[in-house]
């Protein structure tokens, strides 16, 4: 609670004398946390990567372990590496010549990453139960890679130019 | 100059103190390589020390069973240093006798003896300068204020005590925590180059660590559950390290310019980490190990990293 009071004022201070945040914040805070949601469409590009099967029995987002990242600017790198179950990760970035990388090794795992500048997004997802649809890849350069059983297929989706 | 500055501190800390505690002590030294011992025990006692000039050193012990002690230390100057210590060590000597004509076997034991509610301050302007607070049991409070290049601060609450005993064929250890509660560490550091460690272990303890100015450091450890690490550093070069261990603890680290490092290391259960960067080139790094945790980052500027690793 007070970490989110904290980040959401600071959020606020720097949105006020930041031109590259102008009109953008609704969509930063779509995107940061919009683990159940379907994937947004329009200037801020949302990949959603998350166990199809497993999710109704999921645990409480309260219970889960989170990992949040928030970029604004350009050449901004985030890294996230999570292993165990139930695990949940958020990236944001806003601006040009961004990097997104996440890595989950386990069940349960939830990714969401957002970028408005559309620059490159890895993600890597080994566990049970994993499943990207076709409306999940994003139409920017991304590296996607699941391995695990149980899920819809083994699958490698490498669109590293746009469609 | 500098002697009425002082003296007229010593005065009104005298007069606004003369109705107060049980025992006062005050000392005021002027000049060079001065050195101040102020020892007091048992409860609501006062000791303060003020000194001007370079290389002078305070030591202010408050022991057995002190409760409701306050310790001040005031010093101008450079390379100065004050020690500040609340609660204590102490030992058990047992000695026992065996059947016969063999030696008394003697086994020594050592064990905290706790302060509470009591408080520690340390003031320095100058350079080079050093202080360290060190606070045994709950509710006690360190603040160190430092006014200058090159300063440091060392402070630590609420240690884990460890019980020794030593005997013919060695020495048995075993670590006893110390019952440590709702302590409160705060440095403020203005200029370069400075730095401050804060060290708590028990529970809902507070540790918070202002730094203005180039190449600050702060590291900050906590042990326990429920507490808090705060560490704020305004200025390019500066690095700040938390380091959490048990349950419900929360780590904040909010650094402004370039090239800044921020890192926090969570294990255990429900810990929150929170970084927030605003500059370039800054880096911040969360490792968390455990469950139900939660990393956060936010950087504002360019060419920033950020790593979150849980596992």
């Amino acid at each position: 609670m007070r970490t989110s009071i904290i980040l959401s004022a600071f959020i606020g201070l720097l949105s006020l004398s930041s031109p590259a945040m102008a009109g953008e914040g609704d969509i930063l805070l779509a995107g940061i946390g919009s683990q159940d949601g379907a994937a947004h469409s329009g200037e801020a590009s949302v990949l959603h990567a998350a166990i199809a099967d497993g999710r109704r029995s999921q645990p409480a987002a309260s219970d889960r372990t989170t990992a949040h990242a928030f970029q604004a600017g350009q050449a901004n790198a985030t890294l996230i590496d999570q292993s165990g179950g139930t695990n949940g990760t958020a990236i944001a970035q806003l601006g040009k010549g961004n990097l997104a990388v996440a890595s989950q090794t386990g069940a349960y795992n939830n990714a969401s990453l957002t970028q408005t500048g559309n620059d490159l997004v890895i993600v890597s997802q080994k566990g049970v139960g994993l499943t990207l649809t076709a409306d999940q890849i994003p139409d920017y350069p991304a590296l996607v890679i699941q391995q695990g059983v149980g899920s819809r297929s083994v699958t490698k989706v490498i669109p590293l130019s746009k469609r | 100059m500098r002697i009425l500055l002082a003296s007229t501190a010593l005065i009104i800390l005298t007069a606004t103190a003369a109705a107060a505690s049980e025992n006062d002590a005050y000392i005021l030294q002027v000049g060079d390589h001065g050195k101040a011992y102020q020892t007091q025990e048992g409860f609501d006692n006062t000791a303060v020390a003020i000194q001007s000039g370079l290389r002078n050193r305070v030591t202010q012990d408050q022991i057995a069973g002190s409760t409701g002690n306050l310790a001040v230390s005031l010093q101008t100057g450079k390379l100065n240093t004050v020690n500040q210590s609340q609660g204590a060590e102490g030992t058990i000597v047992d000695t026992l006798k065996p059947v016969g004509n063999a030696a008394p076997v003697k086994t020594k034991t050592t064990f905290d003896i706790p302060s509470a509610d009591s408080a520690a301050v340390a003031v320095q302007t100058g350079t080079l300068n050093e202080a360290t607070q060190l606070q045994f049991g709950s509710r006690n409070l360190a603040v160190s204020l430092q006014l200058g290049k090159g300063n440091s601060v060392v402070q630590t609450q609420g240690t884990i005590s460890e019980e020794r005993t030593r005997y013919e064929g060695g020495t048995i250890r075993k670590e006893v925590p110390e019952a440590s509660r709702n302590s409160f560490a705060g440095a403020l550091q203005i200029a370069d180059d400075s730095h401050v460690s804060q060290t708590q272990s028990g529970n809902g303890h507070t540790a918070t660590a202002f730094q203005a100015g180039l190449d600050e450091s702060s590291f900050q450890t906590q042990s326990g559950r429920d507490n808090d690490a705060v560490s704020i550093q305004i200025g390019g070069a500066s690095r700040s390290s938390q380091t959490q261990s048990g349950k419900k603890n929360s780590g904040l680290v909010i650094q402004f310019d370039t090239e800044n490092f921020a890192e926090q290391t969570q294990t255990g259960e429900r810990g929150e980490g929170t970084i927030l960067q605003a500059g370039f080139r800054n880096e911040a790094e969360q490792v968390q190990a455990g469950v139900k945790n939660t990393a956060m980052i936010a950087q504002f500027g360019r060419s920033n990293v950020a790593s979150q690793s849980q596992k």
